[in-house]
């Protein structure tokens, strides 16, 4: 059986006998016969069976006849089905360095260092870990534009302007994605930033590939379309170009990129993940331990009774501080319970937005570009695609930062003074802090657009029940301190009932933190839709 | 040591304790407020040779009331000169500045404790001696707070007399109940706590959270290059950021104006956490002798802004300075 894909996207093409060429049947691009027969000719394909989890659909390849008996994306024992299909060969491999028994131990040791992990994670031996080759594409992207305009310089003393005529190039190495939807981009992004650190160039690691570096190995099966990273890619860079005017400009060009013109380089290549599963009630954690440098990208949950026996013996050591050198007047008091409620909420609603997000797969280019890919063969609204990049824009940092600080000035002030109108503002600034920002900081998020001038736009972000969810406690005791210090009353008892209130709050903000937590640190069980090895069959 | 630290705190046998230990220091306060408030309740009788100045302008008290503060009093007047005044009229000082008047023109540089009750602005003031250290202006605020509902009730008999009772437990080196503070103090370390554990449990997580899995300079080397080659050169480092690069710089900015410096998340080795490295000004101010505690803490007014709130501070003439807690009732 041969498989006819698309060299664009991947998906099923089909002669075109009218016009002597192929026609891709989720893309539409046509491509002419000849260049077609080329491109098989080029990407040879070379034959392994494909074992489908019946639980979870994952895809995984194996070059010989072995039959896995434990599925490592929902952590579950199963007996896979098993069928011969032929993959499109990858351009390079990086092969493993790092042998089940060590990985475990690295992952063993990654656990040590962390004291809040429950007890089962540390459970199973180096058989519960599988040895996968990840596929990823590795891009080198260079961006070139001729740019026109004002050039500073330091010139003697001073500086002289000058006009400028000169060509920008902006070189972006080692950039890769993995392929597989099936593990997720997190942890992909986690590793290839670990490696990236240590400075171990893919480009040099690489080897051209070899089918013989497979045996004994599986392959995860389920690849994305490659053109899904080629456009997100083409403007993250454009992205990123725009962001650099500060570079720029201390440089001396008072011109900036526009609209570089981009070169992609693209090569599929396979990497060496020993992933470790874990599977608690209905959720599932991975680790993925590198395996060529070793490096551990592992999601830890907390372990409620750990984390809250640690937390006591830090209140008892705070405790012991305060109670030296520390006492609170019921006003101050009620303002530090307001900024400390104000503190937590604003954890709270930071996590519980990056809980949907990852929920939503919003975090994952394979699974988002699935999606978008289904919807937007019909629609040609393929341009603007949502990537989350969670970063607030400068202006917004620095209003926030503003603000924090004029608090942080204004509550010194107060303590120093403790004049009765400083009470008011920091009240206001409770009040305005606890409602407003959270909602700006959670509601917003970033996209990626096309168009150069304005690359990053903003659009609304959790879904209006989530944001209440997180956000309640921390506007409710807001407004509570602020109510209490307008009204001033003299009574003592308002103040230490708001600020205990808030306090309260706060408190149950962290229990909610800490199962927040929990489901970021862990999955849902996936659940793939195969598309590999042609649709028609689901 | 911190990961041995670390390992001892996985074995849960240690964690249990040291837990248990915790929560044993955490109720001990609570347990001395109540063997406290016992002791307060059964004091002596004796009483001491210093002064006993009774100023009642304000007429709140009948005879048998003024003898029994006069006894009371006596058991301060073992370790210093006391005195209680009350008046309706402090004319157009505040209450502190006119309890800090008083405090010289009756003791006038000798120790003493003066209790004030200022019908005039409705406060009640406890002063004291700037040298004196047993009694902090926060024990000042405390003796205040726990006696001011008497007041607040009408009842300046019972109210003075827990003041002075208060006053002399903590001049004869005891401590006086202080359950609000110990209670405020104690949800605060909660917070913190949590905080804390959650900030530690957040640190070690090292898999990348939802949005910084897009973020380019994360994951790529970049380098720009112009061919004009009267540009400046920059040394930008290879793996080099944007956004996140001059946070970072800011933020270490920030953190070492304050004083705290180090671990901002910056994870380049380029050119901006430098740049805006500014100088971290840390002068603390002028800390003059009583600058803080008297002139600052005294005008403790949270009802208006009473005139002569600083006007203790600025006396700088004076020999002995005094300063004290107050509260509106
Ligand atoms: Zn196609
Ligand atoms: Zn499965």
């Amino acid at each position: 059986m041969q498989a006819f894909k698309c060299p664009h996207c991947g998906g099923d093409v089909k002669y075109d006998p009218g016009a002597e060429s192929m026609s891709c049947v989720h893309c539409g691009s046509e491509i002419r016969r000849e260049d077609y027969q080329q491109y098989l000719d080029e990407n040879a394909l070379y034959a392994t069976n494909e074992l489908v989890c019946p639980q979870c659909g994952a895809a995984l390849l194996r070059y010989d006849d072995t039959l896995a008996s434990f599925c490592c994306y929902c952590g579950s024992a199963v007996h896979f089905t098993r069928r011969s299909v032929e993959d499109s060969k990858p351009d390079e491999i990086v092969p493993f360095k790092i042998d089940g028994a060590d990985a475990l131990k690295r992952y063993r040791q990654r656990l040590e260092r962390s004291v809040f992990t429950p007890d089962w994670l540390e459970e199973g031996g180096a058989d519960r870990l599988v040895g996968l080759y990840m596929p990823y594409y590795r891009y080198q992207v260079t961006a070139t534009e001729h740019l026109t305009g004002d050039a500073q310089n330091l010139h003697g003393g001073g500086y002289e302007t000058y006009s400028v005529d000169c060509d920008m190039k902006a070189e972006y190495r080692e950039l890769r994605f993995d392929a597989a939807e099936a593990f997720p981009d997190c942890l992909s992004s986690t590793m290839d930033e670990m490696a990236l650190e240590g400075k171990q160039r893919l480009d040099q690691r690489a080897k051209p590939f070899e089918a013989s570096y497979l045996a004994g190995y599986y392959a995860d099966g389920g690849s994305v379309r490659e053109g899904d990273y080629r456009d997100m890619l083409e403007q993250m860079v454009r992205a990123d170009l725009a962001q650099q005017k500060l570079y720029f400009r201390s440089a001396g060009l008072n011109v900036a990129a526009e609209n570089p013109e981009l070169k992609l380089e693209q090569k599929k290549l396979l990497y060496p993940v020993w992933l470790n599963t874990h599977r608690k009630g209905d959720r599932v954690c991975y680790a993925a331990i590198d395996g060529e440098t070793g490096n551990v990208a592992a999601e830890l949950p907390l372990d409620r009774g750990r984390f809250l026996k640690l937390a006591l013996i830090l209140t008892a050591l705070c405790c012991l501080v305060l109670n030296r050198f520390v006492t609170l007047q019921p006003l101050p008091f009620l303002c530090v319970a307001g900024a400390l409620l104000s503190l937590m909420g604003r954890m709270l609603a930071k996590l519980s937005r990056d809980v949907e997000l990852r929920r939503d797969y919003r975090d994952d280019m394979g699974r988002i570009g699935m999606e978008e890919f289904k919807r937007s063969t019909k629609s040609k609204a393929r341009k603007q695609r949502h990537v989350p990049v969670g970063f607030l824009s400068l202006g917004w940092v620095m209003i926030y930062i503003g603000l924090v600080v004029l608090a942080l000035c204004l509550a010194a002030l107060f303590f120093l003074e403790r004049h009765g109108s400083l009470g008011y503002i920091i009240a206001a600034i409770l009040a305005l802090t606890g409602g407003l920002d959270l909602i700006l900081v959670c509601c917003f998020e970033a996209k990626f657009s096309s168009s150069a001038q304005r690359p990053i736009r903003w659009r609304f972000r959790m879904k209006p029940l989530q944001l209440i969810k997180a956000i309640w406690p921390t506007v409710l005791g807001s407004l509570l301190a602020a109510a209490v210090l307008f009204a001033n009353p003299v009574e003592d008892a308002w103040y230490y009932a708001a600020g205990i209130a808030d306090l309260l709050l706060a408190a149950w903000a962290a229990l909610e933190l800490i199962r927040q937590y929990n489901l970021l640190s862990s999955r849902e069980i996936p659940v793939f839709t195969r598309r590999r090895g042609g649709e028609a069959d689901a | 040591m911190l990961s041995l630290l670390r390992k001892a705190l996985r074995k849960p046998w240690i964690l249990n304790t040291l837990a248990l230990l915790a929560a044993a220091v955490l109720l001990w306060p609570f347990l001395l407020d109540v063997f406290n408030a016992w002791r307060l309740g059964k004091a002596g009788a004796e009483t001491g040779s210093h002064a006993v100045i009774l100023e009642d302008n304000a007429q709140l008290f009948s005879p048998e009331e003024r003898s029994g503060l006069e006894r009371e009093m006596g058991q301060s007047a073992r370790y210093c000169s006391v005195a209680l005044l009350t008046t309706r009229d402090t004319g157009r000082l505040g209450h502190a500045a006119y309890a800090e008047q008083a405090f010289d023109r009756l003791f006038s540089g000798t120790d003493g404790i003066l209790f004030l009750i200022d019908l005039d602005n409705r406060e009640l003031r406890l002063q004291k001696n700037d040298e004196n250290r047993l009694i902090t202006t926060a024990l000042c605020e405390s003796v205040t707070d726990n006696v001011y509902r008497y007041a607040s009730a009408g009842d300046y008999y019972a109210c003075a007399k827990n003041a002075f009772s208060q006053a002399a437990a903590l001049m004869s080196g005891g401590q006086i109940p202080q359950p609000m503070k110990h209670i405020s103090n104690l949800l605060i370390a909660l917070c913190l706590g949590l905080m804390l554990a959650f900030w530690r449990a957040y640190r070690q997580n090292d898999v990348n959270r939802p949005e910084e899995v897009y973020q380019i300079y994360r994951r790529a080397y970049r380098s720009i290059s112009f061919s004009d080659g009267k540009l400046r050169r920059l040394d930008w480092a290879d793996y080099a950021g944007t956004l996140g690069d001059i946070l970072g710089g800011i933020v270490s900015g920030i953190g070492e104006a304050a004083g705290s410096g180090g671990g901002s998340g910056s994870r380049s080795s380029g050119g901006w956490s430098s740049g805006s490295r500014s100088s971290g000004s840390r002068s603390s101010g002028g800390r003059s002798s009583g600058g803080w505690s008297s002139g600052s803490r005294s005008s403790g007014s949270r009802s208006s802004g009473s005139s002569g709130s600083r006007s203790s501070g600025s006396s700088g003439s004076r020999s002995s300075g005094s300063s004290g807690g107050s509260h509106r009732f």
